[in-house]
């Protein structure tokens, strides 16, 4: 009986054991240039290139690689002259009856604020998830394509010197697991009382087989729509627009969806995925840095970041 | 002395490892309970609640319904841990749960909690006899 004990007491210690997150994953400097700073960004989180520990991120499925991807994403704000913030939250599972026997969801987004030159109460929100989708997925496409547009764009926007907006900037965790770390920003949102004049949501932007360097859009918003469609036609470049039902809207695919029933100004943005031209190695040991079209990636980040510094100054 | 305390002091004064380890299994599922009313989800609690009830009016009533009680709960805290046990086997040893947050409670630690339920369960199944005779 004492040898079981003291079996169960080490095996719990072991089970206890926290990995410990080492300072300093950033190896060096982001490059200066846009689209050698987002092939850098893109590889370190798809496991392409070691981080400043040695280690690769082969995948950000896990809580151990999320949390490892955390701790690199708050460096990497840091670079930006912006404060990284956490929001840790819990939430119930989908079915109440699964809460009987299992955990809730335990995750953290990242956030920082980069704040407008002059006093300002409003807010646009550029959000992309930083999990993976599957075990052994390295999630290049998706969505570390997502986090290196919203680092290129939020990079030139704090180089401007008109900023009369607040521009937030988030990481979300859980999005493969039903917009967890979404819906969790959007109480989070509410809870700010931000006057948030519109969210800018991408997912997966690294593919382009066609050639066409189309990005597909979907909102509700005809603003928003306008805003990208206007910004495409002067760049000559294509925009796949899909115009969105609020009422009874009830996806839960991608963060963008998370934004909807809150009723806020939402556009979601990517790769063609509804066009059919969409990455085919989505959430498997395929979607690797190699298969990134950094091209499109760099076309999409100067077109997006048109459009938001128009925003931010309008 | 009530019926109902003079059965609770059995199972404390009589019975202490017994009493010790229903109150832990209780504790156990009141902390998930209220941990889970705290984000919005209340049907934990409304079971934990329903489960205490029952053991009220089961000692209250006599040796028998209070055994009765007694099965009820350790066989509840055996399925619990089963259904757990049998999810760790299924994504270990056959197919692995795409979901993260699920996998992650199916390890190592998720096994030792579901172990230690499982012999709660078989501890209180075993004794109730003897306890609530």
């Amino acid at each position: 009986m004492k040898y079981v004990c003291f079996l169960f007491l080490l095996l719990s210690v072991s089970a206890c054991r926290h990995q410990s997150q080492a300072a300093g994953l950033l190896k060096d400097a982001i490059p200066a240039d846009l689209m050698a700073c987002q092939k850098r960004i893109v590889g370190d989180l798809a496991g392409a290139n070691p981080l400043g520990n040695g280690e690769f991120l082969s995948s950000r499925w896990s809580p151990e690689e999320r949390s490892a991807a955390r701790a690199y994403l708050k460096e990497l704000i840091g670079t930006l002259g912006v404060e990284a913030r956490e929001q840790t939250y819990t939430s119930p599972n989908l079915n109440p009856a699964i809460d009987l026997i299992l955990e809730p969801f335990r995750g953290t987004n990242i956030y920082g604020v980069l704040p407008a030159r002059g006093a300002s109460d409003s807010y646009i929100v550029l959000g992309a998830h930083y999990d993976s989708g599957k075990r052994n997925a390295p999630g290049a496409i998706d969505n570390a394509t997502g986090i290196a547009l919203i680092y290129g764009v939020v990079r030139k926007l704090a180089r401007q010197p008109i900023r009369d907006r607040n521009v937030v900037l988030v990481f979300f965790d859980q999005e493969e697991e039903e917009l967890i770390g979404s819906k969790a920003f959007v109480r989070l949102m509410k809870k700010e009382a931000w006057d948030v004049h519109s969210v800018h949501c991408f997912d997966m932007v690294g593919w382009d087989a066609d050639g066409d360097r189309a990005m597909e859009v979907f909102s509700a918003s005809d603003s928003l729509l306008a805003a990208y469609r206007k910004a495409s036609g002067d760049l000559g470049i294509p925009l796949k627009e899909i115009r969105i039902d609020p009422v009874g809207y009830d996806n839960n695919a991608t963060d963008f969806d998370a934004f909807v029933p809150a009723e806020y100004p939402v556009i979601g943005a990517g790769e063609c995925y509804y066009h059919k031209d969409s990455t085919p190695y989505k959430d498997t040991p395929g979607d690797t840095f190699d298969t990134v079209d950094f091209d499109y990636l760099l076309s999409c980040t100067r077109r997006v970041a048109t459009i938001l510094k128009k925003m931010t100054t309008e | 002395m009530t019926a109902e305390k003079q059965r609770i002091r059995n199972l404390i004064g009589d019975h202490p490892r017994y009493g010790l380890v229903l109150a832990i299994s209780l504790l156990f599922f009141l902390y998930k309970g209220v941990g889970y009313a705290l984000i919005g989800s209340y049907i934990p609690l409304l079971v934990f609640l329903g489960v205490l009830a029952l053991w009220y009016f089961g000692l209250a009533a006599s040796d028998l319904a209070a055994r009765r009680v007694a099965r009820l709960w350790a066989f509840v805290l055996i399925l619990w841990a089963a259904v757990r046990l049998l999810l760790a086997g299924v994504n270990q040893f056959m197919k692995p749960v795409p979901e993260g947050h699920v996998a992650a409670q199916l390890g190592l630690g998720g096994t030792l909690l579901s172990l230690a339920v499982l012999f709660c369960g078989i501890y209180l199944w075993k004794f109730r006899k003897s306890v609530f005779q």
